[in-house]
């Protein structure tokens, strides 16, 4: 009862964030200072498929079956994933092209200062947000 | 003695520091007055719900330069690594040069 609930406590509470990088723009004070900052986020769903297979062998093995099976999957989906990257692998990276079209309806002037690039994820076990968060001030916009 | 010793060295030197992104924009000619603004996180195993503490950074610089602009800056993300497992931090410090209106 205790292993159960500790286990689904760690699966509540591991939703983490994660940072990967930050880049700041060029900044006008005057506009910073006087205007409300907007916020624009883009995400997709991320999914580990290496993860999955570790997790579904774990599962197999405590419930005495063989792990070998998804283990040996696994390892065959590691060799696709190599390479340096940020967060779990996702179908489609198109949705951070969003970011332009959005950019022009929150500030329709086009006057944007101090813009804030964020790029991070929500961890979950197998699964996970990726997310591109962009944040900046708009001048003529109060 | 030893292994004690050797496990002891181990943990307090196993402070690293990691970098995770390293940017800049263009460099003006007046670089004459630095301004500088930093974030930070400690994360205790891990848990670590929001990045929100990166959003004042914009703020922070724009203070410091009233009536100018803030250009040439270079924000650099790091990760630390105090304890492994136990206590990291996460930093992000924003330098640029405040340039005058004109």
């Amino acid at each position: 009862m205790t292993l159960r609930l500790a286990a689904l406590l760690l699966l509540v509470t591991s939703g983490c964030a994660v940072m990967h990088s930050t880049q700041l723009g060029d900044i006008d004070a005057d506009t910073v200072m006087s205007s409300k900052p907007f916020e624009i986020k883009l995400s997709a769903v991320g999914f580990d498929a290496q993860e999955a297979a570790e997790t579904a062998a774990a599962i197999a093995e405590l419930s005495g079956g063989s792990g070998d099976a998804f283990s040996t999957v696994g390892d065959i989906i590691s060799l696709f994933q190599t390479g340096p990257k940020t967060g779990k692998p996702v179908f489609t990276e198109k949705y951070s092209d969003k970011i332009i079209h959005e950019l022009r309806t929150k500030c329709p002037s086009g006057r944007i200062t101090g813009l804030t690039m964020v790029r991070e994820t929500a961890e979950y076990p197998v699964v996970s947000g990726e997310i591109v968060k962009v944040m900046g001030y708009c001048q003529g916009a109060n | 003695m030893r292994r004690p010793l050797l496990i002891l060295l181990a943990t307090v030197f196993s402070g690293c520091v990691h970098m995770h992104s390293l940017s800049t924009t263009s460099v003006p000619v007046d670089r004459s007055k630095e301004v500088e603004a930093k974030g930070y996180r400690f994360i205790f195993l891990l848990l670590n719900f929001d990045n929100r503490y990166v959003n004042k950074l914009t703020e922070d610089l724009a203070k410091q330069c009233p009536g100018g602009r803030v250009e040439g800056i270079l924000t650099k993300t790091e990760g630390i690594t105090y304890f492994p497992v136990i206590a990291h931090g996460m930093k992000v410090t924003a330098k640029g040069y405040c340039v005058s209106g004109s």
